[in-house]
């Protein structure tokens, strides 16, 4: 091998064609077109490009300490002031060995199979780019190559727990039945609104609208703040007359994104999905007006091997 | 089928999870009980310095020479704060009693002729009136 010379080509390439389910395996085929001398280690790693929201300086005391709320509050010290960021890191889940013999890669195919774990998260835009990557390591420049590919992901079996959770306002008990937990990407989500009012509300607007939630957290970094993201509003009824004593059932219907990421929790975050719903009276209210959300999952895959 | 798969890798923990991180100089600020011990606190000027904590190397010492400068100031504000906080805080109250005295009449009325208003004030903020 001369000392210019760029050394053998390398060409990952898996199959079959995606997008596959956790638990099934895919086929990493590495191609060179001559033998590779000198190398040390040789293997395909299997894992996932993780992005997470972080917080990129200063520290977050007083959010912590419970005192964010106080105006004025002489007797605390510390700040939150810092700003969040967006970035990446890799997550390892496992490796398979290449065949290295007397320090040669031999020229030619290589196969490697490689089961996705029943944990996998799902692909998505915003949180998880999976990738399958060739390392050999050899005196001289190392061969690396990378090639990504999407996970689909079914609903889990055992039950999700999602529960109604009051964001603001006392005015009423809201209560958000959802005909499943889980829903497809681009599917109408169909659900009933319940209010009853503890005081007379007179004409009140409801409006129900989806919510992405990130949560940052990170192994090392300093976690970020939650980010929501709110769809747009829907108006499910309007001047509704809400009297005490008397429940209002409204079912609703509202367009889950094509493009919605699954729900899933990676090791730096966790992508949650909410219906926010808020009951708005006309006139003032002590209590305020009343939004209460309630989660669901978004799964990408119909059917398949279930996570645990 | 059962196959032998690798753990699933430990996730981070949340903020919350975490708890505050706030430094030995900020809690001995938080906990000191008396008014000199809280002066003495706040002046502490490694409690200034730490503010800068958690930025990179360069920003963070560039923090430290703006810090540096505004220490006299910091200082001016620490007793000005100490000095002023209960006064102020004390005018505040006697002011919004002032506040709540004068619209007695309003109040008695818009209650008595809204009495769910009036449950729903005291559910609120927990006392009657």
């Amino acid at each position: 091998m001369g000392l210019f010379s760029r050394g053998p080509a390398v060409d990952l390439r898996l199959g079959p064609a995606g997008p596959h389910l956790p638990t099934s395996t895919l086929t990493a085929r590495v191609g060179l077109d001559g033998d590779v001398r000198g190398v040390t280690s040789a293997r395909v790693e299997l894992g996932y490009v993780n992005r997470y929201p972080y917080r990129w300086a200063g520290r977050r005391v007083q959010a912590t300490m419970n005192r964010d709320l106080d105006l004025f509050a002489p007797d605390t010290a510390g700040t939150d002031f810092g700003t969040d960021r967006t970035t990446t890191d890799w997550v390892h889940v496992l490796d398979a060995p290449l065949p290295v013999a007397g320090g040669t890669l031999r020229a030619g195919a290589h196969e490697v199979p490689l089961r996705l774990p029943s944990w996998s998260p799902g692909s998505s835009e915003s949180l998880v780019r999976w990738e399958v990557r060739l390392h050999v390591e050899r005196s001289g420049r190392d061969l690396r190559a990378a090639e990504a590919f999407e996970v689909v992901v079914p609903p889990p079996d055992a039950p999700a727990g999602f529960a109604d959770e009051r964001l603001d306002g006392t005015s009423s008990d809201v209560s958000i039945a959802l005909d499943r937990d889980w829903w497809l990407p681009g599917e109408q989500l169909r659900g009933r609104v319940a209010v009853a009012p503890r005081v007379d509300l007179g004409a009140s607007t409801l409006t129900v609208r989806l919510q992405r939630t990130v949560v940052s957290h990170p192994l090392v970094r300093t976690p970020g703040d939650t980010l929501i993201i709110d769809g747009p509003v829907v108006t499910i009824a309007e001047d509704a007359p809400l009297a005490p004593g008397v429940e209002a059932t409204v079912p609703f219907a509202i367009d889950v994104p094509g493009d919605a990421a699954p729900s899933t929790e990676t090791v730096h975050a966790s992508l949650g999905w909410f219906v926010r719903v808020s009951v708005e009276p006309r006139r003032f209210t002590p209590g305020g007006p009343d939004r209460v959300r309630r989660g669901f999952g978004v799964h990408t895959a119909v059917d398949g091997p279930r996570s645990a | 089928m059962s196959t032998a798969e690798p753990s699933r890798p430990q996730r981070g923990s949340t903020a919350q999870e975490r708890g505050s991180d706030a430094n030995e100089h900020e809690i001995a600020f938080e906990r000191a009980s008396t008014w000199t011990q809280k002066l003495k606190a706040g002046a502490n000027p490694r409690l200034v310095l730490s503010q800068a904590d958690g930025y990179p190397p360069g920003i963070k010492q560039f923090l430290w020479f703006c810090l540096v400068l505004v220490y006299p100031a910091w200082l001016f504000v620490v007793v000005l704060g100490l000095v002023l906080a209960w006064p102020l805080q004390l005018l505040a109250k006697a002011g919004e009693a002032v506040l709540m005295l004068l619209f007695w009449p309003v109040r008695r009325h818009h209650f008595k002729h809204h009495p769910e208003e009036a449950a729903a004030w005291r559910e609120k903020h927990g006392k009657t009136g």
